[in-house]
């Protein structure tokens, strides 16, 4: 990558497909794999930052996918979706990163800001009469959501992003992250409920709270 | 049934919390980071640096194996060759004539002369 060598002008390389970029690169054209990496940063990126919050990993995660790509390009099957083959490079990487880190700490109430608190609170409150959130709230949902993320496990954490919040298949996230389709539904199940526990643990939190709230007024 | 629903309801919320996540993720995420692909090349030229001293190792290596591996072959052959001379004068056909030749041999005489002149003295 030290040395840019290009064949073509550039824009004649954004019009051109995946593959033929792809053939380039490994011919030692640089400034074709750099076209690829633009082509799909964003979506590398919006990957990473489905499972982290800080901007630092979530770049280190794109790093990191790229590089792997640039290494394994002639293990790349031409016709295939390359998007979806980088994809599964950075599911990879964010899988074996959350692994790394393990940190599974207990949820408490203090992990979120008072506005988050408050809002989970009248979310948490509506949950019976079945209650939308509402698009102006996206903001405090993601971040909410991370950090209800942050208490559950490696492998429950990637199930659930890959189902609900990629919106991939069962096949596909077998196929991703190299599990069995059994093993993927078993995990889904239980991500589900550790993520139920959580909610209903902040849920009974906050009405304990309450009624504290109402005795020392009746008082 | 009541209960069945809430759990319902709270899964519900889990998925609408996802999709939300997921949705302002898509939204708020840049095409990539500033300066990303000036560092991207650094790191690729770093991995390839490191790519290159191992496999320099390799071949490095690789060429020693073939080296002691030639040393190697060379020893072999010499000690079959050793082997083959050796078995050649232990085959059936020549015990008979090394039996012979130690009947004959110097050894077997002294220690004959040696008995005979220890039955001399007694």
């Amino acid at each position: 990558m030290a040395k840019i060598t290009t064949t073509l002008p550039l824009p004649e390389l954004t019009e051109l497909p995946d593959d033929r970029l792809v053939e380039m690169t490994l011919q030692g054209d640089n400034q074709a794999f750099e076209n690829l990496v633009g082509r799909y940063s964003r979506r590398v990126f919006a990957i990473a930052r489905h499972f982290f919050r800080q901007p630092e990993t979530v770049e280190d995660i794109a790093q990191e996918t790229f590089t792997k790509a640039y290494f394994a390009l002639q293990s790349y099957q031409r016709g295939a979706s390359l998007e979806y083959w980088l994809a599964r490079i950075a599911v990879n990487n964010c899988y074996d990163e959350l692994r790394r880190r393990k940190s599974r700490g207990e949820l408490t109430v203090s992990d979120m800001t008072e506005d988050e608190v408050n809002w989970m609170d009248n979310k948490l409150a509506q949950v019976s009469v079945n209650r939308h959130i509402q698009i102006g709230e996206r903001q405090i949902a993601s971040e909410v959501t991370q950090k209800l993320l942050d208490k559950l496990s490696a492998e429950d954490r990637t199930i659930l992003i890959l189902l609900h919040a990629e919106e991939y298949s069962v096949a596909e996230i077998a196929k991703l992250i190299g599990w069995s389709e059994a093993k993927v539904k078993i995990r889904a199940f239980r991500a589900r409920h550790a993520m139920r526990k959580l909610l209903q643990r902040l849920q009974l939190i906050e009405q304990r709270k309450e009624r504290q709230a109402a005795a020392s007024f009746a008082a | 049934m009541k209960r069945t629903s809430l759990k319902e309801q709270i899964d519900q919320f889990a998925v609408q919390l996802l999709r939300h996540h997921s949705e302002y993720v898509q939204q708020e995420t840049p095409e990539s980071a500033p300066y990303f692909m000036t560092r991207l090349r650094a790191r690729i030229a770093q991995e390839q640096q490191v790519a290159q001293f191992w496999e320099f190792g390799v071949i490095s290596a690789q060429k020693w194996l073939i080296a002691l591996g030639c040393v190697a072959l060379v020893f072999f052959f010499g000690n079959l060759v050793a082997i083959g001379t050796q078995s050649h004068r232990l085959t059936p056909m020549t015990v008979g004539s090394s039996l012979n030749d130690l009947e004959d041999s110097d050894y077997v005489h002294a220690s004959e002369e040696a008995l005979n002149v220890e039955l001399q003295k007694e």
